[in-house]
């Protein structure tokens, strides 16, 4: 698909455990949220499938869920600057500390 | 040396034989038109369904059945049934009704309708014949069992059997469930499947309250019992934030900057077996994000 013609993605939040997530993935496969451990009233999305009927249903409805914009914003500060920049000649600090490191 | 004449010059000089009237003992070749045996063992009655069924996790697939047929009166047909196949791994079953005659071929095939196409690993498919009326139908007769997908097509005469946690699995990357602040990172393997852990990753944000954090990741089967724990040697203090990834492949930890690289033992999962991740010391207001698994996937039915 297009990227820029796909449709904003879907995210639910866990009335149970607040986890946030995404029940289509962007491959198009299904994701089945379920609570972690020691959650009160957990959810639990994976399947369960009567043998002669087939019908399928969820295994635990939990507290239910509710749509959200997304996950929270994850901190701007996840990968370090660099600290050296190759200029096709020498080295150069990006430190904002000048001559802080030594050169190699 | 002997010399090699081509078919034609072999049928020229026949040909010349024949009409000198000195052909010595050219047979010629005679066909049965009648009273001519089947091409195949298998005959079915109005008894008899060819059922389809199987699983599958490839999005917006159509799965189109095709049998070939030669029936009691002579002639062959050939039937086509399409079916919109579940994306839940839940099992699916269709049944073709046959008539007087003798199967020829039975062929799968998978056609996207989304543009997803799908890989080995996420759509098994079995094939078999079952006598109509008997509970439960144990009376059948085996076609084929396989993968069905962009690139393959699994048929009968020329049929493949194979376990469905058999060969390579399908490819996938899976994000995960973001945990609230202050809780762990949960992954849970879904219904019908089997994944194989390759990577996982996820971003650890210390919050600012004062704590030395040391990251965890466990996995437990169904029932809830931990076979493999791991803890990080490296720690967290406030405010820091950490990439984890644990990858198949590397030897042991290896740390730079705020990156921490370990390595994963090869970690097969059923349905409902989890991968949950933490830290101890972990605050109210510590966050793990941007959860993403690189998994190996196959359809495990009855997980």
């Amino acid at each position: 698909m297009n990227p820029s013609t796909r449709a904003a993605p879907i995210f639910y939040q866990c009335n149970s455990c607040a986890g946030v997530y995404l029940p289509v993935q962007d491959d198009g496969t299904l994701y089945f949220h379920a609570c972690p451990p020691q959650t009160a009233n957990p959810r639990d999305e994976n399947i369960v499938q009567d043998l002669v009927t087939l019908q399928v249903t969820i295994k635990a409805e939990g507290g239910g869920r509710t749509e959200v914009p997304g996950p929270p914003a994850r901190a701007a500060t996840a990968l370090p600057p660099p600290r050296w920049r190759w200029t096709g000649g020498e080295l150069v600090s990006e430190c904002p500390t000048v001559g802080h490191h030594a050169k190699r | 040396m002997a010399t090699f004449k081509s078919i034609a010059e072999q049928l020229s000089a026949l040909n010349d034989l024949e009409t000198s009237g000195l052909s010595p003992n050219v047979i010629q070749p005679t066909f049965n038109v009648t009273n001519v045996n089947p091409p195949t063992e298998v005959y079915v009655t109005t008894d008899d369904v060819v059922v389809v069924a199987g699983w599958n996790s490839a999005p917006s697939q159509t799965l189109i059945v095709t049998v070939r047929f030669l029936i009691a009166s002579g002639p062959t047909i050939l039937g086509q049934y399409t079916y919109t196949l579940p994306s839940d791994r839940s099992f699916w079953t269709h049944s073709i009704p046959m008539t007087n005659g003798y199967m020829l071929a039975v062929t799968v095939d998978l056609i996207p309708t989304g543009g997803i196409l799908a890989q080995r690993g996420q759509c098994y498919c079995q094939c078999n014949i079952q006598r109509q009326g008997a509970a439960p139908q144990i009376e059948s007769f085996v076609l084929f069992s396989d993968y069905v997908s962009a690139d393959l097509s699994p048929s009968w005469p020329s049929y493949t059997s194979i376990s469905s946690v058999s060969g390579i699995g399908a490819i996938r990357t899976i994000s995960g469930t973001t945990p609230a602040a202050g809780a762990g990172l949960n992954a849970t393997v879904p219904t019908n499947a089997r994944w194989r852990w390759h990577h996982i990753y996820f971003f650890y944000q210390a919050s600012a309250t004062v704590a030395t954090r040391q990251v965890w990741l466990y996995f437990t089967d169904q029932a809830g019992n931990i076979f493999y724990y791991y803890v990080s040697p490296t720690t967290q203090a406030a405010g820091q934030g950490y990439n984890y990834s644990f990858s198949i492949g590397l030897g042991f930890q290896v740390q730079a900057a705020s990156s921490v690289m370990t390595s994963l033992p090869i970690i097969d999962s059923d349905g409902g077996w989890l991968m949950h991740a933490g830290a101890n010391a972990m605050q109210a207001g510590d966050q793990i994000s941007s959860p993403t698994y690189a998994v190996e996937e196959w359809i495990d039915p009855g997980t």
